[in-house]
Formats: structure tokens, sequence, C-alpha cells
């Protein structure tokens, strides 16, 4: 029932990933530093780990690093 | 209607010539190697006391943790690019050890009579290698604490489709950690263990149109060996045992990312979910949205909010009168039903190659957050802050 959620919204997701085609000369706004999926990849990792340690829930875009005894 | 056509297709000429000289059009595909550069943050992360009535014993300072990081991206070649991170840590405070029942039932919080000191040291090595439709990465780690050791293998692949447009990415990695808990004889801890963790992501990046890009995916991981926490106790059956969770966890973690400009104000719209399922029966829901304003002068500023709600580890309780019949007990707030909120605001000032960014964070946790409410109270939950300032510098 709950990994049934996962595809479900996987499923939404990729279905509104359809998209009208932007030409290379249109990506202007895109390539813009402000729309970087991680705008500061340092304060991305701290906050990853920070939120790895101190809660219950990690992971879901990438896979790196190893463990820590974190308390 | 043909010399409009030829007017159009020089103005498009143009523009992508224009583009392909600044790089901009570029920077959207994955097909690029990082540029040159030298960052380095130093953050003072701070747990705020626990309240005086969830306390009985134990020192009321919680952690502080003082963190540099360092990352050098170096290209070799025009193929391959190095990036190298370091990471540093100081620790030191006290931490939640066990939970007693109080007065009607309420939890009572027994934090580590002394003052914990440790720190910890990471090194990541990273080769990026471009492909002809993408790029490959390989990475090296190894995380370093007195108890506890990570050694970290990571492989990873981008496929960009013919116009760029969609980007797919696939990833996997192995941790081997080693655990070797200080003072195991005096405190009945484990003496030794080990942990091995293996994880895969598939992801895909979609340009939707002229301003919007969304990013989704999938990470599964895998953890087997010794997943309890060694300097954690808990109260069952009128004794206090050492914490102890099965020896293996299973995490889903679904993800999107949406990246919206409003060109109107010059700013980006970031919304960042991810659903959460582990078969440890915690189930999250995790949104984080901010704004990144860019103003005159080179100056940028970008306030987020993020929304954490998590439901609790089956063999959770913040204390058990009766022993669980599967033998598994925790009462690691961590694993805890509870919500979140953090807000955090970051500001950055460009000066040609130079970067400046200083940034701070307020997370607040409490069991009323939760989506589901409050089910039962539970001690040690934390409120912390966290202040980081650094630069980076592009060669």
């Amino acid at each position: 029932m709950r990994s049934s959620r996962i595809i479900v919204f996987l499923l939404i997701a990729l279905t509104s990933a359809s998209c009208a085609t932007v030409e290379p000369w249109e990506r202007g706004r895109l390539a813009q530093p402000e729309m970087a999926l991680d705008v500061d990849p340092l304060a991305a990792e701290l906050e990853a780990h920070t939120y790895f340690s101190k809660e219950g829930a990690s992971g879901g875009t990438g896979t790196s690093g190893g463990g820590c005894g974190c308390n | 209607m043909n010399k409009k056509n030829n007017i159009h297709a020089t103005v498009q000429s143009l523009l992508a010539s224009a583009l392909a000289l600044s790089g901009l059009g570029q920077k959207v595909a994955a097909q690029t190697l990082e540029d040159e550069q030298v960052n380095y943050r130093y953050s003072k992360y701070d747990e705020d006391a626990l309240p005086d009535g969830l306390v009985q014993s134990g020192d009321p300072a919680r952690y502080q943790i003082e963190t540099h990081q360092f990352r050098l991206v170096k290209s070799i070649g025009d193929r391959y690019s190095l990036t190298f991170n370091a990471v540093h840590e100081t620790m030191s405070g006290s931490s939640p050890w066990f939970v007693l029942p109080g007065a009607n039932g309420t939890p009572v919080q027994i934090l580590s009579g002394a003052t914990i000191e440790d720190k910890r040291d990471e090194f990541r090595g990273k080769l990026t290698r471009l492909a002809e439709n993408g790029k490959w990465s390989l990475e090296l780690g190894v995380s370093d604490e007195d108890d506890y050791q990570a050694k970290s293998l990571s492989l990873a692949r981008e496929i960009e489709n013919e116009d760029k447009s969609r980007t797919w990415a696939l990833s996997g990695s192995i941790s081997l950690d080693d655990i070797d808990p200080t003072d195991a004889l005096l405190f009945d801890r484990v003496e030794s263990a080990e942990k091995d963790s293996f994880s895969i992501y598939g992801g895909l990046t979609q340009v939707i149109n002229r301003d919007t890009l969304l990013q989704v995916g999938l990470n599964v991981s895998k953890h087997d060996g010794f997943l309890s926490d060694p300097y954690k106790r808990v109260f069952v059956e009128n004794t206090i045992r050492n914490d102890n969770r099965p020896g293996s966890r299973t995490q889903y973690a679904a993800s999107a990312r949406l990246r919206h400009y409003l060109n109107s104000v010059k700013a980006a719209l970031h919304v960042n979910y991810r659903y959460y399922l582990d078969d440890w029966s915690v189930e999250a829901h995790t949104l984080d949205i901010s704004w990144n304003q860019k103003l005159p002068s080179g100056w940028r500023l970008s306030p987020a909010i993020r929304y954490h709600s998590q439901e609790s580890a089956s063999f959770y309780s913040p204390f058990f009168t009766d022993s669980p019949a599967n033998g598994f007990y925790s009462s690691d707030y961590r694993l805890a039903t509870y919500g979140a909120l953090s807000y955090r605001i970051s500001v950055n000032k460009t000066i040609n190659d130079w970067d400046f960014i200083v940034s701070a964070e307020l997370y607040d946790s409490k069991e009323s957050l939760a989506i589901s409410g409050t089910q039962f109270q539970t001690s040690g939950l934390v409120d912390f802050s966290r202040f980081t300032a650094g630069f980076n510098y592009r060669f």
C-alpha cells in the first residue's frame, strides 16, 4: 500500500514532465546560477548531513558518502 | 515572408553564438565540467538546552559542532575533472541517553552525564569524465571519528538526450562502516561492530519550458549489521537495557525538485519535496521551498523554509512498560513521531571571481507539528541554530 504511493508519486511527477520544446538559445534563464539544482553544493551537503544526523529519514537525491556515528 | 524567415534565422543564429560564447547555453546541459574553484565554509551548530521539566539528570548543555568544509574542483585536460572534499568537525556537549517514565506517565529525559568530546574528519575524491552523451563519475571517501570509521565508493552516470533537454542519472554506492564505541566495558556497550550500506539512485531532469526545470528521482538504500545506537539505553519493564534495533533496514525515498525562474523579478523559486518510507515503518514527508532573489551589484538573497514530518518506527516508544515480543526497542527521539520547521536565510555577494556567503538556520521540532498530530510526548526532540560563513573562488 505504502510502496504504491511512491509509484503513484513518480508517475504523477513524470507525467507532469511532458513539456514544450525549448531550443538551446531559449535556455538563458535556465542557465542562471540561481536555477541550479544545488545553488550552493557545500551548503546542501551540510544541510543533508545535519538532517541525516537528526531525523529518521534521509536520501532521495542521489548516493554519496558513508555513515557517521552522529549523535 | 522569406525575408522575415531569414531575419528570424539570423537572430536565432546570433543568439546561439552569443550563448555559446558566454557559456550560458552549455551550462544547462550536464555535458560540461564544473568551473575550477575553491570553496570554504565555517559553520557553528548549537542545540538548545531541553526544557527544565523534561530533564531529570545529566549535562543540560546539548551538542555544539564546529565544521570546516573545504572543496577544490580542478580540471585535468578537456575531459576530466577532479573534485576534492575535506570536512573537519569538532563536537562537544551531551546527548539524550535514555528516558524514564515520570509522574502521570510523562517521559523524563536522562542526558549523558559527561560532556562528549569528539571530532570527525572526512575526505572524498571524485573523478569525473565527460562522455559523448553525458558523464561518468567515481568517488572514494573516508570518514573517521574516534569510535566510527566509514569507507565509501560510489559510481554515477548521467546520460543526456540529443537536444540536451533531458538528463537521466543513475548511481550506486557502497559504504563499509566500523563501530568501536568508547568506554564499551564500563557501560556494557558493544565493543566492536560493523555496518554495510548499499544505495542506488535513478533520476530524470527535464527542461519543462524556458523558465522551468523538474527533477524526479528514486533512491533505495539497504543497511545491514549493527544499526542500534551504542550510546543509547532504553527503559524496558523496569530495567535499563541497550538500544536494540533490527539488523537490517531498507529505505525508499522519492523526490521531486522544481526550479522556476521569474524573469520579471529576476528570482528563482525552488521547491523540493521528498516522500520517505522504510521497513522500520518510518514514513516521512519533507517540503523545502526557497526563493533565490538576484539583487543589484552582485548581491543575492535566499530565504527558505523547510517542513519535515515523520511517523515513528514500529519499535519506538519513550519507554516500555512491557517487553516487546520481537525484542526490538528504542527511545531515540529521531525515530519518534514529530514534525519540524526550519527557517534559513543566505546572503551572497559576488565580486569578480569571488563569492562571499553568510547564512543562518533556525530549526524547531515538536510532536504537535507532525501531520498525524501528537501521539505521545517525546523527550529529547532537538531545536538548533546554525551560522555559516565562507567563500568561493573561481580560477
